[in-house]
């Protein structure tokens, strides 16, 4: 039996951040308190903040769910959980089942927005188009856009001051690299723990409490708090995207050189630093045809909305 | 030798596998062709470190820990 680093009762993870064993009460207690720093230290959040929590329901956004309800009173905000519809068949409805089970059980209101009410088409819909045209756009894309746009949209409309997303370690690292690969500078720029680099005044700033949090933690954690997680399914659309090679590859790396995600991090966060250092804060456009925060003419909602077809 | 049941549940498949007494979680998940660093894995119903050894008869659930995209 394999014991814990700091006292001698069974472990139940090894933690490469402390290059220890942890049992079950250290690895909580161990967990939460680097959400809280990261939150403190980066000053994620301010007392009176009205938090919008985006939830998918899977590990990371239940768990950040349930620390950020936890410490709301002790860092004196106020919180609420919104989520997504994307209309992906046998994916969406039960993870929106599931959530309002999860969200009831914690006592935390839940909005739902769907794409369908919303854009004005559900994924399922939008990817038998972009089939038909070729695939020249890829469903992830889209989805992260017409996500990205309502939660923003919806959070503020609902009075959030921040908008917390469960995006974790290894999120942050294969995005990075992503973007690197692709020779993106400016996203590399725009994103980080905090996004109030990029200004404008419908933009609700977004927080990432589990920005330094490997994934696989937070499936110990929210596994050993007893969360009822949306864990046996994946994105049906997951195997379209760039990320589901380069994140089995990143895995690989780490299980051969084992620190390579939190390098990687190093490394990005090097790089923005010098990188905003020099350039200052960048002031967004507005959108010419919604209105809504656009770092080019008109908006990528917008643009995928003409391009599938739907009226604008 | 310990018969373990392993539990995919990514998978959705239940394997039988005998092994020698002492081996490492780890050898079992690499020989299955996992990657411990994407998965989380229960003993006996309790969460472990993969370098935990099995020595008796045992059931190891392997969760999934890439999450929905």
């Amino acid at each position: 039996m394999i014991t814990c680093g700091f006292c001698s009762k069974r472990a139940v993870a090894h933690s490469p951040y402390l290059h220890a064993y942890l049992c079950k009460d250290h690895f909580i207690s161990y967990y939460e308190e680097r959400v809280k720093l990261t939150i403190k230290k980066f000053n994620l959040i301010k007392p009176g903040d009205r938090v919008a929590v985006a939830v998918s329901g899977g590990k990371d956004s239940l768990t950040m769910l349930y620390l950020l309800t936890k410490f709301s009173g002790n860092m004196k905000y106020e919180l609420f959980a919104i989520t997504i519809d994307e209309g992906i068949k046998g994916y969406s409805d039960v993870r929106v089942m599931n959530l309002k089970k999860n969200a009831g059980k914690m006592g935390i209101e839940l909005y739902v927005t769907s794409f369908k009410e919303e854009i004005g088409m559900s994924l399922d819909e939008a990817t038998e188009v972009l089939k038909k045209r070729g695939f020249e756009y890829k469903p992830c894309t889209v989805c992260g856009v017409f996500r990205r746009y309502l939660m923003n949209k919806t959070a503020r409309e609902l009075g959030a001051t921040k908008l917390a997303t469960g995006h974790n370690l290894d999120d942050e690292a294969q995005v990075f690299l992503m973007n690197a690969l692709r020779g993106a500078l400016p996203n590399i720029i725009r994103e980080g723990l905090i996004t109030e680099y990029a200004l404008h005044e419908k933009m609700v700033p977004r927080i990432k409490p589990l920005y330094f949090i490997p994934e696989k933690e937070t499936l110990i954690y929210s596994k050993l708090i007893g969360l009822d997680v949306f864990l046996e399914a994946e994105c049906p659309y997951v195997i379209y995207s760039m990320r589901h090679p380069l994140r089995h590859w990143l895995n690989k790396l780490e299980w051969k050189t084992p620190y390579t995600k939190y390098k990687v991090i190093a490394t990005k966060e090097l790089i923005l630093s010098l990188l905003r250092d020099k350039r200052g804060r960048e002031h967004i456009g507005t959108c010419k045809v919604c209105g809504e925060p656009s770092s080019t003419y008109i908006c990528k909602t917008c643009f995928y909305k003409g391009y599938l077809g739907i009226k604008i | 030798m310990p018969n373990v049941k392993v539990i995919l549940y990514r998978e959705r498949e239940i394997k039988e596998i005998k092994v020698e007494k002492g081996t490492k979680i780890v050898e079992i998940l690499t020989k299955i062709g996992l990657n411990p660093v994407e998965v989380v894995v229960a003993l006996d119903n309790v969460i472990v470190p993969e370098e935990e050894r099995i020595y008796s008869d045992s059931i190891l659930e392997v969760l999934p820990v890439v999450s929905g995209g």
